[in-house]
């Protein structure tokens, strides 16, 4: 007793934390999707490659990659569970790294949401099945099949054509530097989010040169990118999804994390009407609600989804500490369900994947899933902000973007590995 | 999942007779998702595998190819019950432009997606206008709806087969406006249901870009040229990435917004790539000045009627800092020099303060500040305009630090009263706004180069009164207001 009440005046009074029903919740859904009779598993159906990368990264930040891989079947079949094919005899689940594979649209170059076939692949064993048809090849997906990717150390799988992945992502870019989601044309600070991730997951992305000198034979333009972004600031420091479209937290984190890839986070600060990297800060720090919960957009309710959103954009820019980070780290813990496991979007409501995944974000970035391992005697990893993997993956791929410090160049440790730009330097002021 | 009940949502699961219906629409669903991509298959594959080529399952893949209408129908029905899946939207614009084409020509194609075919058919644009009203009806804020709608309508103003000529009038320039306008109406429609609905906002700039995307007449009677006028002589640096200079910029820009080229380059034919925005102009035909500035005053009233409708709308408050820069051009007319251009921007930033904020602030003083911020901020004079008018933008800070001094004397009043009136959890700590509205009017006059001496000690000393208070209102963002507290003293 004694060791806890120490721990607990540490940790302050951060409420019960249901590691164990999380990590059931997220293992158990696959398989509940995967039902032919799941109303869930139907509608969802044609994102089930973000799903899967949302399960991943929010059981990657309770378990080690080892458990991760045995309890998800990351590399290797596990079984499906049930017999829900009327007695033909259990059914093993598709390694999901060989159905990220099946899902590649060989026409486009990228990877679609799914393929044909009820869900998820499935086949009974010693039962021909059908060639999977992957969806159309989209950006969304292209950036979850690869963080799957990354997560499962795959990246160096021989079925991926790195080259065909990156032709498939450079041939959206448009010529005012912003990026289609699809060849249909759909345009969305998003997808140059996702565009930006994607060529550097594939090791494939262009850095601007410091000199200022274009590079000709870059695969993008990565200054066109930037200013397109830049593009879609507002006058309240936020950004929207296509130039004139208001700011929505959501899409800043997407602006914000594209900059911070292209090394370009000094343009924040380079405008002459009046926003600058803090003015964002303080918009991103307004959103937070009387119940710590964080919303998307002034006059509008909190919810969970934002403390990743909000929280790694503040994070990249240096100004977490603007926000009341405890009462944030309590209304994220509210949102548990804690007879079922998984986190909802707000106290009471039903829990998804993607609310677990981006509220385990948000107590990762906080600090606070630390301090509750601190608490339980477990390690959990840490995420990044920028690439939205555990900081481990980023760090065995070397990947390196930017975030701005304000205090003389110190960050903490999960940012380590990035480029550090100096917030109190004139040249950001 | 957003605002799903977890005990309602469990005990619904729960409920056998609600759990099988559920379960029965699942298998529709899959069943009609399986269809639809085999049908797909059949239809795209090049070339009918070898006789004999059964699969284990027993499925013959030499049937016949079905025809893009059986798709169609197909996607229409999903679509229906989900207007999310973008791949089915994908399937749907195959059908609709290439394969209707290979099946005309009987060509073969060994890339049967995207042949090389000239010459894309029109789509007859009804049924895409009804299925996607019908979607975002069901889901208003369908990406893949919504994406829909823009790409239909700028398939069909880029109808390449029409014979466009610039310098005649053409019947289907109404018929464009026609659509276009009644678009409009279906933006307020649903706008009406939800005055924060992010796609519609987007949807309607868009809809009037369209509306405006040809420019004004200019004297050489060139679109290109026209733009060019409008744009070299804009603000373009000055609001460089809002929507004025978006809409003024004319060629890619305008369409480039939302949607763009790699779009319009699939359904191209020669002639047509990027400056298919050039096509959509001459369809719709040239805008007279007086008709771009109807347009956008009706935004501009738009944008009003929705703000005196209720006073927190955001997006409301977004659009209108978007249109000012175009509404100081209207009224600038041919008068250029700086002073005078400033002095009508002073004019609209005052009218902004007394007939919007003003009224706004008195009644719900929390939701309007980030606007005041962009108004103080957009109207802040650069040295050349002149002692004269840095000395009004001055009077004007000042009358904003008197109202807004004036109303935190009356809340108050009312707070010792008792009256404080209940918030929602959005809503920040009581005058919050006001002090803030007051901290940043006190701050910008002390970046003023004219304030008579012996004034910024006051200020300072009142602004600092400000964040004092917002530390104790507002404690959540103390940090942030402490970083304020910082700069006051440096500067």
């Amino acid at each position: 007793m004694s060791a806890f009440s120490s721990t607990d005046a540490e940790t302050g009074a951060i409420g019960p934390f249901h590691d164990a029903l999380h990590a059931r919740y997220v293992v158990e859904l696959g398989h509940r999707l995967d039902s032919p009779t799941s109303y869930e598993g139907a509608v969802t159906e044609h994102l089930r490659m973000s799903g899967v990368y949302w399960s991943l990264g929010a059981l990657s930040l309770l378990r080690d990659a080892d458990e991760v891989d045995a309890s998800m079947g990351l590399r290797g079949g596990v079984d499906g569970g049930g017999e829900e094919n009327g007695g033909g005899g259990r059914r093993m689940r598709r390694a999901i790294v060989d159905w990220v594979f099946d899902c590649r649209d060989p026409r486009s170059g990228g990877f679609g949401g799914n393929c044909s076939g009820a869900a998820f692949g499935v086949g009974t064993p010693g039962t021909a099945t059908t060639t999977p048809c992957p969806h159309h090849g989209h950006l969304l997906y292209t950036l979850s099949a690869l963080q799957i990717l990354a997560m499962a150390n795959a990246l160096d799988d021989e079925r991926l054509d790195k080259d065909a992945v990156a032709r498939f992502v450079s041939g959206l870019q448009n010529p005012d530097g912003s990026f289609c989601g699809d060849e249909w044309g759909e345009v969305d600070t998003r997808f140059t989010y996702c565009a930006l991730s994607c060529l550097a997951l594939l090791g494939r992305l262009p850095i601007p040169r410091n000199d200022g000198e274009e590079e000709d034979d870059a695969i993008v333009d990565v200054r066109g990118a930037a200013r397109y972004v830049m593009s879609c600031r507002n006058f309240d420091g936020g950004f929207g999804c296509v130039p004139g479209a208001e700011s929505h937290a959501g899409q800043v984190f997407c602006c914000i994390g594209a900059l911070s890839i292209a090394h370009s986070l000094h343009l924040l600060n380079e405008g002459r009407d009046g926003c600058d990297a803090d003015l964002l800060a303080w918009w991103l720090a307004e959103r937070q609600c009387d119940s710590g919960g964080l919303n998307g957009r002034p006059e509008k309710q909190a919810d969970v989804c934002y403390s990743w959103w909000i929280l790694s954009a503040l994070s990249i820019v240096g100004r977490v500490s603007w926000i009341n980070t405890s009462r944030l780290g309590q209304f994220i813990l509210n949102c548990q369900d804690d007879e079922d496991g998984g986190i909802a979007d707000r106290p009471q409501d039903m829990p998804d994947v993607y609310h677990t995944f981006f509220g385990l974000c948000g107590l990762s970035l906080i600090g606070h899933l630390e301090k509750i391992g601190n608490r339980e005697g477990r390690t959990y990893r840490e995420v990044d902000p920028v690439f939205a993997l555990p900081t481990d993956v980023v760090r065995r791929l070397g990947l390196r973007a930017q975030v701005i410090s304000y205090s003389n160049g110190d960050v903490e440790d999960r940012l380590k590995m990035h480029s550090i730009l100096d917030g109190t330097k004139a040249s950001l002021k | 999942m957003h605002g799903q009940k977890r005990s309602e949502y469990k005990s619904r699961l729960l409920n056998p007779k609600t759990s099988s219906k559920l379960a029965t629409k699942a298998q529709q669903w899959n069943h009609l998702s399986h269809e639809l991509l085999t049908q797909r298959r059949r239809l795209l594959d090049p070339a009918p595998p070898p006789a004999g080529t059964a699969d284990a399952a027993g499925n013959d893949d030499r049937v016949a190819k079905p025809s893009s209408k059986i798709l169609l129908t197909l996607t229409e029905k999903m679509l229906s019950v989900n207007p999310d899946p973008s791949h089915l939207w994908n399937i749907r614009r195959e059908m609709l432009l290439y394969i209707p084409k290979m099946e005309e020509d009987a060509v073969v194609e060994t890339d049967p997606i995207r042949p090389s075919v000239t010459n894309l058919p029109n789509i007859d644009i009804q049924p895409e206008l009804t299925l996607t009203a019908h979607c975002l009806q069901r889901n208003p804020k369908a990406y893949s709806a919504w994406h829909h709608r823009k790409w239909s309508l700028v398939h069909f103003l880029t109808n390449p087969t029409l014979e466009v000529d610039c310098s005649t009038s053409f019947p289907e320039t109404d018929d464009a406006r026609k659509i276009l306008r009644s678009e409009l109406e279906l933006c307020s429609q649903l706008l009406q249901l939800d005055e924060r609905n992010f796609h519609c906002w987007n949807y309607r700039r868009f809809v009037v870009a369209l509306l405006g995307s040809c420019g004004v007449r200019s004297t050489s009677g060139s679109v290109q040229d026209a733009a060019e006028d409008l744009a070299a002589n804009s603000n373009v640096d000055l609001f460089s990435g809002s929507w004025s200079s978006w809409l003024n910029r004319q060629s890619q820009v305008s369409m480039g917004a939302q949607l763009l080229p790699s779009a319009i380059k699939f359904s191209s034919n020669k002639g047509m790539n990027c400056e298919g925005v050039q096509y959509i102009a001459k369809t719709i035909s040239m805008l007279t000045q007086e008709e771009l500035e109807e347009i956008i005053n009706n935004e501009w009233n738009f944008t009003n009627s929705k703000i005196q409708d209720n006073f927190s709308n955001g997006s409301a408050f977004h659009y209108r800092s978007k249109l000012l820069p175009l509404m100081l051009e209207f009224r600038l007319q041919s008068s250029h020099s700086p002073a005078a251009r400033y002095k009508e921007s002073l004019v609209l930033a005052r009218e902004e303060w007394e007939n919007i904020l003003l009224n706004a602030i008195f009644t719900e003083p929390d939701d309007q500040w980030w606007y005041h911020r962009f108004i103080v901020s957009w109207v802040k004079p650069s040295a050349d305009v002149g002692d004269e008018m840095l000395l009004e933008y001055e009077t004007l800070l000042f009358e904003m630090a008197d109202s807004l001094r004036e109303l935190l004397e009356v809340e108050k009043e009312n707070g010792a009263l008792g009256n404080a009136v209940d918030r929602d959890e959005s809503k920040g700590a009581k005058c919050k706004w006001a002090y803030l509205g007051l901290h940043l009017v006190l701050s910008t006059l002390l970046e003023s180069k004219i304030l008579a001496e012996g004034k910024a000690a006051d200020l300072i000393e009142e602004a600092g009164e400000c964040l004092t208070e917002l530390i104790q209102i507002d404690p959540n963002r103390r940090e942030r207001y402490q970083n304020f507290a910082a700069e006051i003293i440096r500067a």
